[in-house]
């Protein structure tokens, strides 16, 4: 990701959290990131677009982090306390994405269903370690 | 214990997390030990 993408990124996240996706416009971003608004649409053609963008990059941030931790660890109590940690490093670093992961993650609208598709994904995760360790015990 | 369920509560816990974080100071260890005490070690027994 070039400078100047990473920067209306990491801003758009900023806005986003503070003012909700729907209080946020294009000019609000681009003034708060200082280009002009071909240079924002010449990186994202849309307001919705950095939003998917901002959701997928941070959700493929959050499982990398748990595969890579995973790899590590042999018992599934030990893979949930890595999830556990990874979660809380993930809010104390990137509060403004989990923020807009969770209040966006509700209705019908295009956005939502984006959101509850990625947070399904990682609940999946979560519940496939947790179904290996029942498995286990009963075993 | 149903794997589905838990993993929502595990998702929960994070959601609580961000709470914490905005109203107090978040200090990860001690954020972790706390939910390792009362929610993780419960799931072995």
């Amino acid at each position: 990701m070039n400078r100047t993408k990473r920067k209306i990124f990491e801003t758009s996240m900023r806005l986003f959290a503070e003012k909700g996706y729907d209080g946020t416009s294009i000019e609000e971003i681009t003034s708060a990131v200082g280009v002009a608004k071909g240079t924002l649409y010449y990186h994202f053609s849309s307001k919705e677009e950095i939003f998917n963008f901002l959701i997928e990059e941070g959700m493929k941030l959050l499982k990398n982090s748990i595969n890579i931790k995973m790899q590590a660890q042999k018992k599934y109590i030990d893979k949930l306390r890595a999830i556990i940690l990874i979660q809380i490093k993930i809010i104390s670093k990137y509060e403004n994405f989990m923020e807009i992961v969770f209040s966006e993650c509700w209705g019908n609208s295009t956005r939502s269903m984006t959101c509850q598709k990625y947070v399904n994904e990682y609940l999946n995760i979560i519940k496939n370690i947790l179904q290996e360790g029942m498995d286990k015990r009963r075993t | 214990m149903d794997a589905e369920i838990l993993a929502t509560e595990i998702y929960g816990i994070a959601c609580s997390n961000l709470y914490y974080k905005k109203t107090k100071e978040l200090v990860i260890e001690k954020l972790y030990k706390e939910i390792d005490r009362n929610f993780i070690q419960s799931l072995k027994k």
